[in-house]
Formats: C-alpha cells, sequence, structure tokens
C-alpha cells in the first residue's frame, strides 16, 4: 500500500505517544521530526528511529512530505498551520484547532484556497468507545436522544503540573483544554449545535503551585476556570455542559445521553476505550457493552493516519478542519455567552463525520 | 405561649401529611378545614379528628384563625392567598407560591400592606438534611461554595399518577413541581441568585396517561419538560441545573456543592432527612451524622415556624420573600431560554436563619 510521508513539528510532552503510533499505522511514513529547540527534536528521532530531524523551515521545503502534524503549543497553531498550507502540505493540529475562531478561520480558508487537507486533534472519537455508543444511538435500540450531560470537572493542575502557568492564561482553561474531547465526541454522536449559553467564572484569581519545581509561586488566572453551558443541538437534543478546574471532588458521571427509551453512560473521551453502559426504561441496572470497534487503547495519531488514507483516496477524513472549526467556534462561544449575557447562535456547522469500520486489521483504516 | 390557631383552605392529596404533622406542632392549634368540595372536607375532618368544617368564606370570617394554609392547586394560590390576606390573616401557600412573578408580586404586596405574614412551601430546606450540609459550609471548615449541581432526572408522573394532566399544562412541568424544592435548598445553602441562562424544551408534543381510568389518554404538553440551566449566585458560585420529566435512568448526583477545599453531597431536597456526605480531595466519600432535629416528614414545619413569628416577632424561614425569588428564579429560567438571553434578577432575599439545635419534638425554639 502507498504511503503518505508525514513530519513532526514540535517535540514536546505530547510527541511520544504520536511518535509511538504513526511509525505503526500502515498508511503512515513518519519521515522527520522538527522542533525549535534542535536538540529536543534529535533526541525524540533517536528514540523512535526517526531518519530526519528538520528544522521546522526545512521540514516545510521538504517536497516528499504531505502531512505536517503540528504538536506545538496552542498560541503557534495558526502560525505553524499557516506556514505549512502555504508550503503546499496538509496538515493535522493537536487540539485546539487555535485559540480563536478568527485563526481557525483562516487555517480553514487557507487550506481550502491551496487545495489542502486540515485536521485536527482530538481523535479519540475514533476510537472503540465513541463509535460503539455511535452505533447503539444510530441502531435505535434507544429510540431517539433527547438530552445529555458532560462533565469534566477536576481541581485543576497545579498539585502536579511541573509547569502549570499556561493552564490558566490565554489559550488555557479547562474549556480549551478539555472541552474538546467532550465536545468533539458529542458532536461526533449528536451532530452539530445551534446555540449556546453559559456562565463562565475566574473562581480564584490566583492558583499556587504545590508541585516541583515551582512550588509555592503564585500563577495569576486570566481565563474562566468555570464554565458552566447549555447547549442546544440541531437535532434538539439539549446537552449541559461543565469543564472546571474548581471542582475538588464529585460524583458526576462523564457523559450521558439520554434516549427515548434508556441512557447510554458514554466513556471518557480523553480515552479511545470503555466501557459503555446502557440501562433500559424500566431495568434497575446499567448494563455494560461489548466494544463493536477496533482502537480501545492509546491510538492518538488515529487521525492523521485517517487523514492519509483520506488524501490517498479523496474520501473525506473523519478528524477534520470543519469539525474542529465548529468545535472551536462553540467554546469560544460559550465564553462569549457568557461576557455577553446573551445566547450565542452559531454561524457554524459541520457534518458528523462517518463511523469507523469494523473487523479492521491493526493500525489499518480500510479493509 | 399562646398556640396559633390554623385553617386549611384544599384538602387534596396533599393534605393529609399536613393535618397529621400540625396537630402535633406545639405553636400551633389546627382548628378547621375547609374544600370547595365540604364531603372531602368533611371526610378529612373525621379522619385527622378536626373540629370544624367550614365553607371558605366562613372560615375567613372566623375571627379566631390566625393563619391559613393554602393546599389549593398552583393556579388558585394566587386568589386564595389574597383573600386569606384580605380577611387580614396570614397565609402558607403550598408551592409554587404563586405561577406567575406578577401573581406572587402581589400575594407579598398585599400581605406587607395588611401588616400579615406570607410563608410558602417547601419547608424540606428546615429539615435534618439540608440544616446539615448549611452547618458544614456555615462552619467554614472546607471553605465557601464555588459551584454547584442539582438534578431531578425523571421520566414525568404520568406513569403513576391517575390525574397528571396538569403537569403538562401551564403552572406545571418539572420546573415549577420540583424546581422550588432543589432551588429553596441552593438559596438557604448558598444565599441568593443573580443572573440566569437556559435552554428549556417541550421534548414530546403529547404524553399518555399510564395508569388509573383514564389509561391511554393523551395530554398535549404545553410546558418545557426538560430545563437545563446556569444560575449564578450572587456570592459568585456557579450553579447548574436541570429538572427534566424527560429522563430514564441516569447517574447523576441530586445536588453537590463544591467548596474551596471539598465537596459535600446534598440529600434529597424534596426529603427532610439524609444522607449528607462530605468528600475532601482525594479521601472517600465519608457519612456527616445529621446534627438537626426533623429528619422524617415533616411537612408543616414551616407553618409551625411562621405561628412561633408570628407570637415572638422574629422572622419565619420559609417566608413569602425566598419564594418569591425562588419564583423569580425559575420564571427567569424560562424566559432565559424563550428571550435567548440572560436574566438579571430583580430579587433577591437573605438566607433563611438556621434551625436551633437540640430541639424537643414538634417544638421550634428551646
Amino acid at each position: 500500500m502507498k504511503k503518505v510521508k508525514v513530519g513532526i513539528i514540535g517535540c514536546g510532552n505530547i510527541s511520544p505517544i504520536y511518535l509511538k503510533n504513526l511509525k505503526l499505522f500502515k498508511a503512515v511514513d513518519l519521515v522527520a521530526v522538527s522542533d525549535l529547540d534542535m536538540k529536543r527534536a534529535s533526541i525524540k528521532a533517536e528514540e523512535f528511529s526517526i531518519p530526519h530531524v528538520f528544522s521546522p523551515e526545512n521540514l516545510l521545503r521538504e517536497k516528499e512530505i504531505g502531512i505536517i502534524v503540528n504538536l506545538t503549543i496552542p498560541k503557534a497553531h495558526r502560525e505553524v498551520a499557516l506556514a505549512s498550507i502555504s508550503a503546499g502540505k496538509s496538515v493535522y493540529n493537536e487540539k485546539p484547532l487555535a485559540v480563536t475562531r478568527n485563526d481557525g478561520e483562516k487555517i480553514i480558508l487557507a487550506a481550502r484556497k491551496k487545495g489542502v487537507l486540515v485536521g485536527c486533534a482530538p481523535d479519540t472519537f475514533m476510537g472503540a468507545g465513541i463509535q460503539t455508543c455511535r452505533k447503539i444511538l444510530e441502531s435505535g435500540l434507544l429510540g431517539r436522544p433527547v438530552a445529555a450531560t458532560a462533565f469534566m470537572a477536576c481541581p485543576g493542575h497545579e498539585s502536579w503540573h511541573p509547569a502549570p502557568e499556561f493552564y490558566y492564561q490565554k489559550g488555557g482553561g479547562p474549556l480549551l483544554d478539555m472541552g474538546p474531547y467532550y465536545i468533539t465526541a458529542l458532536v461526533n454522536l449528536l451532530g452539530p449545535v445551534k446555540r449556546v449559553t453559559a456562565s463562565a467564572q475566574i473562581s480564584y484569581k490566583e492558583r499556587l503551585i504545590t508541585s516541583q519545581p515551582k512550588k509555592g509561586k503564585r500563577i495569576k488566572v486570566e481565563v474562566p476556570t468555570h464554565v458552566a453551558g447549555v447547549l442546544d443541538f440541531k437535532a434538539g437534543v439539549v446537552v449541559s455542559l461543565i469543564t472546571s478546574f474548581d471542582v475538588k471532588a464529585s460524583a458526576l458521571p462523564i457523559i450521558e445521553i439520554y434516549c427515548e427509551g434508556g441512557t447510554i453512560a458514554v466513556p471518557d473521551p480523553n480515552t479511545f476505550g470503555g466501557p459503555v453502559k446502557i440501562k433500559k426504561w424500566k431495568e434497575n441496572a446499567w448494563e455494560e457493552i461489548p466494544l463493536a470497534f477496533g482502537y480501545a487503547e492509546n491510538s492518538r495519531g488515529l487521525g492523521v493516519a485517517d487523514m492519509a488514507c483520506a488524501l490517498m483516496s479523496g474520501r473525506k477524513h473523519r478528524a477534520s478542519g470543519d469539525l474542529a472549526f465548529h468545535v472551536l467556534d462553540i467554546m469560544q462561544s460559550l465564553h462569549e455567552a457568557s461576557v455577553k449575557g446573551k445566547h450565542i447562535i452559531l454561524e457554524s456547522t459541520c457534518a458528523k463525520p462517518a463511523p469507523m469500520k469494523t473487523g479492521l486489521k491493526p493500525f489499518e483504516l480500510e479493509k | 405561649m399562646r398556640k396559633v390557631k390554623v385553617g386549611i383552605i384544599g384538602c387534596g392529596n396533599i393534605s393529609s401529611t399536613y393535618l397529621k404533622n400540625l396537630k402535633l406542632f406545639k405553636a400551633v392549634d389546627l382548628v378547621a378545614v375547609s374544600d370547595l368540595d365540604m364531603e372531602k372536607a368533611e371526610a378529612k375532618a373525621a379522619e385527622f379528628n378536626i373540629a370544624r368544617v367550614l365553607s371558605t368564606e366562613k372560615m375567613l370570617k372566623d375571627k379566631e384563625i390566625e393563619l391559613i394554609v393554602n393546599l389549593t392547586v398552583p393556579k388558585v394560590h394566587k386568589e386564595v392567598a389574597l383573600a386569606v390576606i384580605k380577611a387580614g390573616k396570614s397565609v402558607y401557600n403550598e408551592k409554587p407560591l404563586a405561577i406567575t412573578r406578577e401573581d406572587g408580586k402581589m400575594i407579598i404586596i398585599a400581605a406587607k400592606k395588611k401588616g400579615v405574614l406570607t410563608g410558602c412551601a417547601p419547608d424540606t430546606f428546615m429539615g435534618a438534611g439540608i440544616q446539615t450540609v448549611r452547618k458544614i459550609i456555615d462552619s467554614g471548615k472546607i471553605g465557601k461554595p464555588v459551584a454547584a449541581t442539582a438534578f431531578m432526572m425523571g421520566c414525568g408522573p404520568e406513569g403513576w399518577h391517575p390525574n397528571p394532566d396538569f403537569f403538562y399544562k401551564k403552572g406545571g412541568g418539572p420546573l415549577l413541581d420540583m424546581g422550588p424544592y432543589y432551588i429553596t435548598a441552593l438559596v438557604n445553602l448558598v444565599g441568593p441568585v443573580r443572573r440566569v441562562t437556559s435552554s428549556a424544551r417541550i421534548t414530546f408534543k403529547e404524553r399518555i396517561t399510564g395508569s388509573g381510568p383514564k389509561k391511554g389518554a393523551k395530554i398535549k404538553v404545553e410546558v418545557p419538560t426538560h430545563v437545563a440551566g446556569v444560575l449564578d449566585f450572587k456570592s459568585g458560585a456557579v450553579g447548574t441545573m436541570i429538572m427534566s420529566f424527560d429522563i430514564n435512568a441516569s447517574g447523576l448526583p441530586r445536588i453537590e456543592i463544591y467548596c474551596e477545599k471539598g465537596t459535600i453531597s446534598v440529600p434529597d431536597p424534596n426529603t427532610f432527612n439524609g444522607p449528607v456526605k462530605v468528600k475532601i480531595g482525594n479521601g472517600e466519600w465519608k457519612d456527616v451524622p445529621l446534627a438537626f432535629g426533623y429528619s422524617e416528614n415533616s411537612r408543616g414545619l414551616g407553618v409551625a415556624d411562621m405561628a412561633c413569628a408570628l407570637r415572638s416577632g422574629r422572622k419565619h424561614r420559609a417566608s413569602g420573600e425566598l419564594a418569591f425569588h425562588v419564583l423569580d428564579v425559575m420564571q427567569s429560567l424560562e424566559e432565559a431560554s424563550k428571550k435567548g438571553k440572560h436574566i438579571i434578577l430583580a430579587s433577591t432575599c437573605e438566607r433563611p436563619a438556621v434551625m436551633v439545635r437540640g430541639l424537643k419534638a414538634y417544638e421550634m425554639e428551646k
């Protein structure tokens, strides 16, 4: 099978899982890594046996490379993506697509003009867990979905992360950090969003770092750390969403989808696996549903492999720029709804990505 | 203390608990019952050994009765309450205070003018469960509340209620029906609400009566049956709330209050009881022993408290002011969805006083 040559820009914390997996996907030929810090790039290249280490500029000049995986920090997503597109390459961003709607739109428009593809993490919705939920929804077993809840409620990251400042600065916050997993999963399951409203608050003006090596340092909080929203989906489903760094403990489930004939407990959308549970109308117990798809383990990069297949066959890819832009639009609209004190009708929309195929061989996307 | 003579108007489903309990509270002398259907009133009087059965008009004219408990259907809460106030008596309404903000306001203003008291159910927040939660919050041991969640995820009452139509007509819906328990509990715990937003939806245009003689009858739905709201409290805390008749099953907790150092799991606010649980950081959920009386079904507690307030001049807890704020919150939640904007509340209220600990049964003061 033909492969698409891929290069990675950004060799930070998230890169090892991409490096590991992109070496295994059959549609991908991972040929080069790059980082502003060349030493960091060299170390990763050695660790994962990648043939080339380039500066970002030189990587973009490589004729053979078809996809750039952009693993830079969110603030730099736009700049790196636009440079990749300008070099005639398709680009796959780590989440979020960009830190503002305007930046996201620039990326989408530039790619369309240039005739290249834009993809974006998360690709966890392509995993076995969420795909199994989608199959249950579309089977009609439980009837139509009518409402849902999605909660990411945690105490923040200053007690364990060695450098947690960015979580509380522009481009951070629980919504931009974790929202993409939850909202992308919901859009995949329920379709696009029509209207949102929210209250988004900075509960603490400062956070105190208690992890090493910055223990005792204070962080000035620039972004809301508790975002409580309500999303009206085009299909009529009403979804209550919380993303929070201000909750010390809770018994909230992660995602529940309420259907006419019962409820689906959706697994953590920051993972690829299960468990998927359903509780049917008038039954007392939750029933675990066996996963019906592959990719239950950490398969980050699956979206890149899918985009590589799409590049070769001309079909649509699942973790697309359109999906990521709609998710970014939702997130920014949630923040705006709270500031403006009004509901925001979304201007963007997207199609539900195609369901995954069942019975695939490991690291393949087509039969 | 001289007891306050009390009469009840409305002898429907909810009246039995009031009749039973109001006979026991030390501050209350339950002397008369009334209903448009005199037969119904007589049956209740016989069952609970109440001295007199009066027409509503006669009850209002009775000089001795100082306080009337209004257990009529929500739609007539206003009319009955205003007649009671006009007769110079204090009035305690079953929830909600009224079905519109305007009606509620008329009741409050009329009572203030006349110098009588207005009270309103629910009084469950005065029970052992919610009071124990309040004590934890007020102690400061786990810091201030920063956020909260409150969920009433039901499938609607048409499966069991013989006469469920009114749940789906104006004045019904999950918000007006169950919201008062949840929102009153939250206001008691976190304080008044400053701003609300929501999405409220009629999910199913029709419901089917599931039991009784009307089984199979269709009900046309006139009010939202799924209300997903967000409440900004004056204190800065943010509450997420869902009141729904559209949910078959869920793993959601009822009420959680997220404080600076830990979280409180609040018991069902439609009961007086526990369990109350607290979780600090990664620790286990720990049961907190209830620190107050009234953990059993004590509906009428708010009436007894109002009777005490009438005598001593202190404030009563399940007050018209609190109920009006809760009504304002509920109506604003519906309006926010319709108008597509957040509603800043015009009303506010104080948190009611904490209950006294170590009370003897059916007393309110030591």
